[in-house]
């Protein structure tokens, strides 16, 4: 593990929207709230979350698509959102990113072999080369380089993906940032790509931002991990940790809302009972624990005041006044607040 | 009480002639939920749509088969006679529960009129019967949620709306199309929960159909694997996740990113694609994408034969065979890692 | 089509010349020698259609030519780039708050009518329609993803808006530019008819009718031939503009697209029917 190559400092990114017709009164969507991240090279971090989280938002602002209400992003110890057009540019080359969708991510009209070719035209890649270049790319990324002058739509989702991950690479970028890169692939066709993404990542020493919905998918390939509600970071830890010994009540829902495939186990587990749904306007309550409506485990204490964002251990960080402590949040009525918190 | 005997469904489209559905058999009972699995174009959403007559055709055509209901065939009934089928005796839901709701009308519009459809009674009462639906379905502000607009509401909510909606006719059987797939998995679980209250409560018959073998595992009493239009594998939940007799469904199981990884390992990928309905290969139609595929597995069809009690695989390899082979295989597998891709040419 | 072939060739096969007075053959009925009448100059009145044609298409053509690439770029810029958008769109509301013919009937009455004129009065007309078409094609393809992966590739905003954006609304651009060769063509005819347009001199659908109105009741051939003229011209480029989309539409020649769409429209014929409504 070297040095960080990109840290994310008190970001927030907030959107304004207008209710109603002629009323001046804005609502405020707080998309990413204060979250702070840091990821060194050559790892991976996963962000997990459910839609509507933010965690798309951090994405695009990490790419410079969005811009921050306050914060910094740093990308190898230079704030991107200080730099202008130019320097902009240059960054645009040591930051990728695979997107959800693999079909839209793919312009229809483009031949699959241009639309790899695409970046390191941007960068003056000589013309020259190009078409070995991008043979390689779809070589290493399986798609076999006899396909250059088809369209997307020939392909399937999954070979779609492989097309975008080749365009992603092609620069040899130094950040992928991958937005849910598996979650519309088949259960088969999901693990080719982690499995391809995993290959890639050992053969150029790529460092990823995995965002996903999924914790079984970010089990398999972070690093770390970080749980996002509400646009804010509620845990953060080390694969191991964080799987070992999860502290947030929200990041054992998640867990425990995970199906199985084993119907035994399905039959004999002990079920978080998921309370309400998730709150649709986000960020109009400011008071208390932002988790407070759903959690299993809330007291009177949490819809006052608003949770620290902790070290609970060494290197595992949780916003919670009541971090679980033996692995099981059912049943469990915690101590007294006063003195647990204090 | 549902039989569908040698159903096929095919698609006339450009490229030729679509075998979607192909040679299914099937029955479902009173109270039981059965659940279709498939990856994206093994022909379930079609089937789906088939069991009530809602693919229009052409393009969709049925060469073969019936589907009983009730002692009705539901493939010579007359458009009419459908119309009174669907909703009130067989109800589906979808995965996008936004894209199922009208959006210009309130949901206590749409739900009131379709109480409406299926009950003699006046508005006020149809409006006490909606609420009623709305409560049933794990609602907490129904009055709210009556006045509300569909865009309104979260995904989960949405769904659960279109739950009441086809509840509204006290259905005898579910049709559920992937109705968590566009769901947070909390949410998901939530919807889960609230299928098998519904179910125990009314005694509907349900049939999930889903591409995720942890839904089914929780839900489902029976299983049907389905691939690139056929059944490939059917039995209780403890066969097809136990004794397993089929590689596809093999494949498919290992593929699930499980909580019992850990990062250093590696994902069991199925290689290649899923096949063209279109064009399907020769043989059996998992061929191409086997582990333990032999020679003679191009030569023929396999059939559906009967392994155990109510347990049906298709494949030529017998049990013992299909262990060892399994053994051999994860012997083999624990020794070097697989290098992944998609066309079956070696990266890199 | 066959009008356009017919009308390019005429002057090659044309029996009599379109503008040749044969004062002793005026208002005659249809007959063998002259297959649509003729007129109160003892003009062929089929000759004169055949004529009219070319000018009308050259007419039709340079309006739909013009205001195509001058609304596609203009729709292009204004929907790609938010700064410039809305002071271009307000200018493109206030032309667009006059009718179309109107504007063109003025302009055509301020610099004076011949054929140059009255293309670039017609063009203006037309191409602030074209525009806000071309703006909100764009506005909608921006959105899809592929635009943003371009631009975090390093992709430049010239190369996004005519290699990525361009190729992606070509269908509104065909539909619309073949509208709008029909009703430039209509729009023509129009203006000759009000007497605005090119000078009675040369043959126009536009300028045979309103010469034929005077004579409706006791030669009705002069006002029907050039009518059907324009009537079948106008359906049939309609009809072309329509089958340019299909063919141009990538996802008509999509595999799965057409089931996809089909299974679409089930869902909402399935919630109709759920909902009691007979489909």
């Amino acid at each position: 593990m070297g040095k960080d190559l990109l840290q994310v400092k008190d970001l927030k990114v907030y959107f304004s929207k207008k209710s109603g017709f002629l009323k001046k009164k804005q609502d405020e969507i707080r998309a990413v709230d204060k979250v702070t991240l840091s990821l060194k090279a050559g790892e991976t971090l996963g962000i997990v979350g459910e839609s509507g989280c933010g965690k798309s938002t951090l994405a695009r602002t990490i790419m410079g698509l969005e811009k921050p209400t306050s914060g910094t992003v740093l990308f190898e110890g230079q704030d991107i959102f200080s730099l202008n057009r130019k320097q902009m540019h240059q960054l645009r080359r040591d930051i990728q990113m695979v997107f959800q969708d693999p079909f839209s991510s793919l312009n229809p009209r483009m031949k699959v072999g241009d639309i790899i070719a695409a970046p390191l035209k941007a960068y003056g890649y000589p013309n020259k080369g190009i078409r070995k270049k991008v043979s390689e790319l779809m070589d290493l990324v399986g798609i076999k380089p006899e396909y250059y002058d088809r369209l997307p739509h020939e392909f399937s989702g999954g070979q779609c993906q492989r097309i975008g991950i080749a365009r992603a690479i092609a620069l040899k970028p130094k950040l992928i940032v991958c937005d849910e890169p598996v979650s519309a692939l088949d259960v088969s066709i999901q693990a080719q790509i982690i499995n391809l993404l995993k290959d890639l990542q050992k053969e150029f020493h790529l460092t990823y931002l995995f965002i996903s919905h999924d914790l079984s998918v970010v089990k398999n390939i972070a690093n770390r991990v970080a749980v996002i509600y509400l646009g804010k970071v509620v845990e953060f830890a080390e694969n191991e940790s964080f799987f070992n010994q999860p502290f947030h009540p929200y990041t054992h829902m998640l867990l425990s809302a995970i199906p199985l495939p084993d119907p035994r186990a399905e039959k004999a587990r002990n079920r978080i009972a998921i309370k309400n749904d998730f709150p649709v306007n986000a960020g109009s309550a400011s008071r208390g624990c932002v988790f407070y409506s759903r959690c299993p485990i809330a007291q009177d204490y949490c819809r006052e005041h608003v949770p620290e964002f902790v070290n609970i251990t060494a290197d595992h960080r949780a916003a919670c006044f009541y971090p679980v402590k033996n692995n099981s949040v059912v049943g469990e009525a915690p101590s007294d607040p006063r003195t647990s918190v204090k | 009480m549902l039989k569908v005997n040698h159903l096929k469904a095919y698609i006339d489209s450009i490229d030729g002639i679509v075998k979607a559905v192909d040679d299914l058999t099937f029955s479902i009972g009173k109270g039981e939920t059965i659940g279709i699995v498939g990856e994206s174009g093994s022909g379930k959403s079609i089937l789906a749509q088939s069991l009530i007559q809602l693919n229009p055709s052409p393009p969709v055509f049925y060469p073969q088969g019936e589907i009983q209901f009730e002692g009705r065939d539901l493939l010579k009934l007359s458009e009419k006679e459908l119309c009174n089928i669907r909703g009130n005796e067989i109800s589906m839901i979808f995965q996008d529960p936004l894209s199922s709701l009208n959006p210009i009308f309130k949901i206590g519009r749409q739900l009131v009129e379709a109480v409406r459809a299926h009950h003699r009674m006046t508005r006020r009462q149809a409006e006490v019967k909606a609420l009623s639906l709305l409560k049933d379905v794990g609602i907490s502000q129904p009055e709210r949620c009556m006045k509300s607009y569909p865009h309104e509401l979260s995904g989960g909510m949405r769904q659960r709306v279109m739950i009441a909606i086809a509840l509204s006719g006290h259905p005898k059987l579910l049709i559920a199309d992937e109705p968590t797939t566009a769901l947070d998995v909390t949410i998901q679980a939530q919807i889960l929960e609230l299928l098998t209250r519904l179910q125990s409560k009314y005694g509907t018959s349900i049939i999930i159909i889903t591409h995720d073998l942890g839904v089914v595992a929780r839900l489902a009493d029976r299983i049907l694997v389905m691939y690139s239009g056929k059944i490939v594998e059917e039995g209780t939940a403890e066969d097809i996740f136990y004794r397993t007799s089929m590689p596809y469904t093999w494949s498919l199981l290992r593929a699930i990113p499980s909580l019992k990884l850990t990062l250093n390992d590696r994902l069991v990928s199925i290689p290649g694609q899923p096949p063209d309905l279109a064009s399907p290969p020769q043989g059996c139609n998992f061929y191409p994408r086997c582990p333990f595929a032999s020679p003679k597995c191009r030569e023929a069809e396999p059939v559906l034969k009967e392994i155990g009690k109510g347990h049906r695989a298709a494949c030529i390899l017998d049990e013992e065979t299909f262990e060892s082979r399994k053994k051999e295989l994860e012997k083999k597998e624990s020794g070097g890692s697989m290098i992944s891709n998609g066309q079956g040419s070696v990266t890199s | 089509m066959i009008i356009l072939v017919a009308s390019v060739t005429s002057s090659v096969w044309l029996p009599h010349s379109p503008t040749l007075i044969e004062p002793d053959q005026r208002l005659q009925g249809l007959s063998l020698q002259h297959w649509f009448g003729t007129d109160n100059f003892g003009r062929d009145v089929f000759a004169r259609t055949i004529a009219a044609a070319k000018v009308s298409f050259f007419i039709g053509a340079s309006v739909a030519l013009i205001a195509t690439v001058m609304g596609t770029l203009v729709g292009l810029l204004s929907g790609y780039f938010k700064k410039i958008d809305f002071l271009v769109m307000r200018l493109i509301d206030g032309m667009m708050a006059f009718p179309a013919l109107l504007l063109a009937l003025a302009l055509v009455a301020a610099i004076g009518g011949n054929i140059t004129n009255i293309i670039i009065a017609l063009t203006f007309a037309f191409f602030p329609q074209m525009a806000r078409v071309i703006r909100s094609a764009v506005l909608k393809v921006k959105q899809i993803q592929f635009v943003e992966a371009a631009k975090t590739t390093g992709t430049g905003s010239g190369t996004i808006l005519f290699f990525y954006i361009l190729p992606n609304v070509v269908s509104p651009i065909i539909v619309q530019g073949t509208f709008t060769f029909a009703k430039a063509i209509l729009a023509e005819a129009a203006l000759s008819f009000l007497g605005l347009g090119i000078s009675p001199t040369i043959p126009t659908w536009g300028n045979m009718l309103q010469e034929a109105q005077n004579y409706i009741t006791i030669a009705p051939w002069l006002c029907i031939f050039p009518g059907l003229a324009i009537v079948t011209t106008v359906l049939s480029l309609n009809i072309l503009g329509d089958g340019l989309r299909d063919a141009f539409d990538p996802h008509s020649r999509m595999k799965r697209s057409g089931a996809q769409r089909l299974s679409n429209k089930t869902k909402r014929e399935t919630i109709n029917s759920i909902g009691g409504r007979t489909v």
